[in-house]
């Protein structure tokens, strides 16, 4: 089967998240439906670098990626001027996710020496995404610096599991990709319902359970798709049991 | 006066919180064979050795447990700001905040189990449901209570200790160093011992061994209920000492300051110099006693 490069799905989220940046900043919440994408491609390039054998290393690459992401993102938002309007920030948040992103990789392929092939490419591309996620989700919760650790840690998560979760011989971008759509909607869900919480700040209430409902809805589509994958891919499913070989 | 007694109370419920989080942190990602076990479970399979362990390949401990406890913190610490924070509202708060977090990580752990096993087709490996559901809830159990610790004791740290950062990334910080102290002090003991029973105690991992491990045990298979039942004996325990002792001389630190802030910083380098000198006796007399270290 035919794997979507990293190069297409790259693009594709840069728009979208682009673009969902843009509805979240004139209020229009449900745009953080198009953040689902840059997730993905997150996900697909934690999945390009640790396909090189980096086994427990996975883990690392993600919360590597999605700091230097979150980090960018935080920057962009402490400054007034960036968050006038939202394409100077979102402007903000790129470049600066791209530059740091690339410089990391870069670092870490000719100083560190990790040998990882298209790291540069795959470390900036999962700084970018992260950094829109990131961006939108504070749009939605608010200037509230209490808030950044959580939305760093789960964003990281959500990156960093879909490739750790499926690892094995049997491993394909389909199903990894698929499990990546349920989390980025289990993500925005459960962001959904701490912006609820904390609420009171810049958007109504009514914004962040259409958040709620529109992610889970997603979530509901996503883990059919995913099950049904998981099905034609497993050897057997039983209810209970023994190795047939032994017994 | 007051504050003396904030700061004793402080420091006892702090040492008392972290030592319980670090028992049930450990008993958490044992039930789910997370962590440095699960690159042994995940081998298993691949040389024939079919398993019925839960597979809660999540990540590693300190990111996850920085999530479960950031999540709870963050629901409790906004509860608290809406309807105020007395120590009633803020163990209430927490108990939510946990109970929400401890949702998804059943949701991260049932999503981790399927997958691993649905990669293991070519090596035959069967997706029996009753060895997730059966270990899931006690898992969430320990999940639970973990995030519940370390919420109350980011609470605890915050209000009593006078600690100047907030409660979400306070417990961030409690998250990543359990998670550190629980992979590094409580999975040795699981990973390398009990997984590898049918070899010499203590003789470690070498590569030619890797994923043979038990997959039976006193009564036909066995599965991640047991583990932690065993587990909890030893492995629970140290990592709930190591992380409750951090947490206690790390508060004294702001208890010592007698004569200027100054105090407290030559008390902790002292008890700093203590622990080294400790180690160091205690490896020489492990060398002495049962010899050098072999070369592989």
């Amino acid at each position: 089967m035919k794997e979507i490069s990293i190069h297409t799905l790259f693009g594709a989220a840069l728009l979208s998240g682009i673009a969902g940046i843009i509805l979240i900043g004139h209020g229009i919440s449900i745009g953080i439906v198009f953040l689902w994408l840059p997730f993905l491609s997150a996900a697909n390039s934690v999945r390009g670098m640790a396909k090189y054998g980096l086994g427990t290393g996975n883990a690392s690459i993600g919360y590597w990626g999605a700091a230097v992401g979150a980090t960018s993102a935080f920057v962009a938002s402490l400054s007034v001027s960036c968050r006038s309007t939202p394409f100077l920030y979102v402007a903000a948040v790129v470049a600066i996710s791209l530059v740091i992103g690339l410089a990391t990789g870069v670092l870490a392929d000719k100083v560190i020496r990790m040998k990882i092939p298209r790291i540069e490419l795959n470390s900036a591309v999962i700084a970018v995404s992260t950094a829109l996620i990131t961006a939108g989700s504070l749009l939605i919760l608010g200037s509230n610096y209490g808030l950044y650790p959580f939305i760093y840690i789960i964003i990281t998560l959500a990156v960093l599991h879909p490739y750790n979760a499926s690892t094995g011989a049997g491993e394909n971008q389909k199903r990894t990709l698929t499990l990546a759509l349920v989390e980025a909607c289990m993500t925005t869900l459960v962001i959904g319902i701490v912006a609820m919480l904390a609420s009171g700040s810049a958007m109504p209430i009514s914004d962040d359970v259409a958040i709620v409902v529109v992610s889970a809805c997603g979530l509901v589509i996503a883990v059919v798709a995913w099950y049904r994958l998981v099905k034609s891919d497993t050897y057997e499913i039983k209810w209970t049991g023994y190795s047939p070989a032994e017994h | 006066m007051a504050a003396i007694i904030s700061l004793l109370l402080g420091t006892a419920l702090a040492g008392l919180l972290a030592f319980l989080a670090g028992i049930f942190e450990d008993s958490e990602s044992n039930a789910g064979s997370a962590s440095n076990p699960n690159s042994q479970v995940q081998l298993a399979p691949q040389i024939g050795n079919r398993h019925r362990y839960f597979n809660k390949a999540i990540s590693g401990e300190p990111p996850a447990n920085a999530l479960w406890a950031t999540t709870a913190a963050t629901i409790a610490y906004l509860l608290t700001a809406h309807f105020g924070g007395d120590a009633f509202a803020v163990l209430i708060a927490s108990i939510i905040g946990a109970a929400a977090s401890t949702l998804l990580l059943c949701a991260y752990g049932v999503l981790s189990h399927i997958s691993r096993i649905a990669s293991m087709k070519n090596f035959e490996q069967t997706m029996y449901w009753d060895s997730l559901l059966t270990p899931l809830p006690l898992d969430a159990a320990f999940g639970f209570l973990t995030a519940l610790m370390l919420t109350l004791l980011a609470f605890a740290a915050h209000s009593l200790l006078g600690n100047p950062f907030s409660v979400p990334l306070l417990a961030f910080f409690f998250g990543i160093t359990i998670g550190a102290i629980g992979s590094s002090t409580g999975d040795i003991y699981y990973g390398a011992e009990r997984l590898y029973q049918h070899y010499i105690f203590g003789s470690g991992i070498p590569i030619s061994v890797q994923g043979d491990i038990d997959v039976k045990g006193e009564y036909g298979y066995r599965n991640s209920v047991d583990t932690p039942y065993f587990t909890m004996r030893f492995g629970g325990l140290v990592t709930g000492l190591a992380f409750g002792m951090l947490i206690f001389l790390d508060a004294w630190s702001r208890l010592f300051t007698f004569a200027g802030v100054w105090t407290s910083v030559i008390v902790v380098s002292v008890l700093v110099l203590i622990i080294l000198i400790f180690i160091y006796l205690l490896e020489v007399y492990a060398r002495k006693r049962y010899g050098r270290y072999t070369e592989d």
